[in-house]
């Protein structure tokens, strides 16, 4: 599904980000860890076009991301804050975000519903402005926003921080729900190591910009990962 | 250790470190010759405010007619001062936890506002008109304590606005100030003559500069208790709630994606501060006229060009050099998102227009300058909105400092919001039209200003769809700078 080939971003000789190949399959749910500085949200951000690439490529669906905007389709993402607009509650930015993807009023509904649980009462019909919400309903409202309009590729950077423990087990069977019986295909970065080796089925490990294990995961992963980052 | 920080090297940092500081160091030395210009200005009503006294009142002191009016003065400042002057609250929040006595840190906000522009009305505008009253009254000592007593009066009322800012007491105060300014007309009871005799007082005795030191300390004592009480993030340091304005918007669901646009810019003026501010600059704009058109000097000149197009071009001006930073703090999402560049432009430029137009429809009563004031204003909104709104869109796409919605924008302290390629371009967005005017005004006589200037902007709207696909294109080729500048200088 997605294909980066020899990609790498430089700031003022410094090099970021240096990756000479890597494949995603579709449907699966791909974790990438690193400590800070390691390079995921650079990689997220070339992955939307967002930042440009010093060298090489990015495609999606076979689609170069940088001069077409087709993947735009089927691709969405919850990076930050500045995926939110602040002066909307979040029934307006539901309904902004769902007449973007064509999304009638009646199955924003139907979507909306299907996630109340996350939602634990907080977020929808409290008359508040989103900017006026906590950080973690904020971040909910940015992550199903996210997952209106069935994308095939859904991106999220961190989604379990500043999360509460119940809201995190939610988001992780939504995830691993909307992988396995949609077929939707999840980057996720997170610095979490158990939430990453329980949904993730293939995770790759960045140092300093550039892969140093790609593992598919199994019993022994969050043991192997909590080694590598305890030494 | 505590004891040593240096607030002002912190400000200096902050100032230093900030996104683009060359081009704001350009920005500060054109305020500030903005502000010598207007201490100038304070300087000869000062100057120039006694001798018409003394013409228009012949026979009685100037400066009892100047304590006359102290009352009034003292209001407009009061008002004046609650819908400007702000407390720095994200200046005091990185205080909060640090080990600097909370003492202190008020009192350095204090001490601040103290020397802030809003107090500059005392040295330029007060100082020589007590000056010229020491001079031509040759009561030195009282002219000194009359010109302190204002200045404690009016430093009393800076202090008062933090109080008011943050508490109820605004309707009642100027519930209050009204009812007051009733009586007196009524000549009932009249406190303007009351203070002004109490002023006239201060100039036999000088000794009466008492009643003003109490009150500014008093003032400044409430509120500095007030401040260091309530120096908690969900009291003196929090913003206010607002109602929720602009609910639902059902109407423009049927314009498809341009409605859904056009939704989200509505409730962006109406939301946001920032934005909002903007609604009554184009409401002060739409007045522009009548300083220009009654006088018979600007007549058939430049001058009047100039007056028509801010008339109702007030809101073109100012909201679309924002435009698209006014979606800065959320470009990321609008730039993954399937949206249609010319269908976002379009509603963008849409509501130019239609800005245009509502300011063209408030202008009617300009009828009352005559047929000739009323084409100008006509042929200048023609162009406003056929010309004005696509200069706007372009100089738009080079404006890559974002926007702070919820912050107000204040004159000389936050210059965020001023931006030097902004600054320039005022002078096509201006000198365009006024040449479209003037020109064949002078050389083909009356008439032909006024059709050029309407027929280019009628070229524009004809021509609105090929336009706006070049500025499609423009802000295509722009938006990874965009994207850069918005995300840079928000950190």
């Amino acid at each position: 599904m997605i294909h980066l080939k020899n990609l790498s971003k430089k700031y003022q000789g410094t090099t970021v980000l240096e990756i000479p190949e890597l494949k995603i399959q579709k449907g699966s749910c791909f974790g990438l860890i690193g400590n800070n500085g390691a390079g995921k949200t650079t990689l997220f951000s070339l992955l939307l076009d967002l930042i440009q690439p010093s060298k090489g490529s990015v495609t999606n669906k076979d689609i170069h991301v940088a001069k077409s905007e087709a993947w735009k389709n089927h691709t969405t993402a919850y990076i930050d804050e500045s995926f939110l607009i602040g002066y909307l509650t979040p029934e307006e930015y539901f309904d902004f975000i769902a007449s973007l993807r064509q999304l009638s009023t009646q199955s924003l509904s139907e979507s909306l519903e299907a996630f109340q649980l996350f939602f634990n009462d907080e977020v929808l019909e409290q008359k508040k402005y989103i900017r006026d919400l906590s950080k973690g309903n904020q971040k909910k409202v940015g992550i199903i926003a996210s997952l209106l309009g069935d994308p095939e590729l859904v991106i999220l950077d961190e989604p379990f921080a500043n999360l509460d423990p119940s809201s995190q087990i939610q988001l992780k069977r939504i995830i691993q729900e909307q992988a396995q019986k949609k077929g939707k295909t999840f980057l996720i970065s997170s610095h979490d190591l158990s939430h990453v080796t329980e949904i993730c089925d293939r995770i790759v490990l960045l140092e300093k910009g550039t892969p140093i294990q790609d593992i598919q995961t199994s019993p022994s992963t969050l043991k192997e990962l909590e080694r590598y980052f305890g030494a | 250790m505590f004891e040593s920080v240096d607030f002002r090297s912190l400000r200096k940092k902050e100032w230093k470190r900030g996104a683009q500081w060359e081009s704001k160091l350009i920005v500060r030395i054109l305020i500030i010759l903005f502000a010598i210009y207007m201490a100038i200005c304070f300087f000869f009503i000062g100057i120039g405010g006694y001798f018409i006294l003394e013409k228009k009142f012949p026979g009685q002191s100037p400066s009892g007619m100047a304590n006359n009016f102290l009352f009034y003065y003292l209001g407009a400042e009061l008002i004046l001062r609650y819908m400007i002057q702000q407390l720095p609250i994200t200046r005091i929040q990185h205080f909060m936890l640090l080990s600097i006595p909370k003492k202190r840190v008020v009192q350095n906000v204090m001490y601040r506002s103290l020397s802030s522009f809003y107090n500059s009305s005392l040295l330029f505008l007060f100082l020589p008109f007590a000056i010229l009253m020491a001079v031509k009254e040759e009561n030195y000592l009282s002219s000194a304590a009359w010109w302190l007593s204002i200045s404690l009066l009016i430093l009393s009322i800076g202090n008062i606005v933090y109080l008011l800012n943050k508490s109820r007491w605004f309707s009642p105060i100027a519930a209050g100030y009204a009812s007051v300014v009733l009586l007196d007309k009524f000549e009932i009871f009249s406190v303007p003559k009351w203070l002004g005799e109490g002023m006239n007082r201060l100039l036999e005795n000088p000794l009466w500069i008492g009643i003003p030191i109490v009150a500014f300390v008093l003032s400044y004592r409430l509120t500095k208790g007030h401040l260091i009480r309530n120096f908690y993030l969900d009291t003196a340091l929090k913003k206010k709630r607002e109602k929720m304005l602009a609910g639902e918007l059902k109407a423009f669901n049927r314009l498809g994606l341009r409605g859904v646009f056009l939704k989200n810019d509505i409730r962006l003026l109406l939301r946001n501060i920032r934005v909002r501010q903007i609604l009554f600059g184009a409401a002060g704009f739409l007045l522009y006229g009548l300083v220009f058109f009654p006088q018979e000097i600007y007549q058939e000149s430049a001058m009047e060009v100039f007056a028509a197009l801010f008339t109702t071009g007030g809101f073109v001006l100012m909201f679309s050099q924002n435009i698209p930073a006014w979606d800065s703090a959320y470009f990321k999402l609008l730039m993954t998102q399937r949206i249609p560049l010319y269908e976002y432009l379009y509603s963008k430029w849409l509501l130019l227009v239609v800005s245009v137009a509502l300011a063209s429809f408030l202008a009617i009563p300009y009828l009352y300058f005559g047929f000739r004031v009323c084409s100008l204003i006509l042929a200048a909104s023609i162009f406003n909105a056929g010309m004005g709104s696509f200069i706007g869109l372009i100089s738009g796409a080079l404006n890559h400092t974002p926007i702070q919605l919820n912050i107000k924008a204040k004159a000389f302290e936050n210059t965020q919001n001023f931006n030097l390629t902004q600054f320039l371009f005022v002078i096509p967005k201006i000198a365009i039209p006024v040449l479209l005017y003037w020109l064949p005004n002078h050389y083909l006589g009356s008439p032909w200003g006024v059709v050029t200037l309407a027929g280019s902007g009628l070229l524009g709207l004809i021509f609105q769809k090929p336009i706006l696909q070049l500025c499609v294109r423009f802000y295509q080729q722009k938006k990874h700078e965009m994207l850069e500048g918005f995300y840079k200088n928000s950190q």
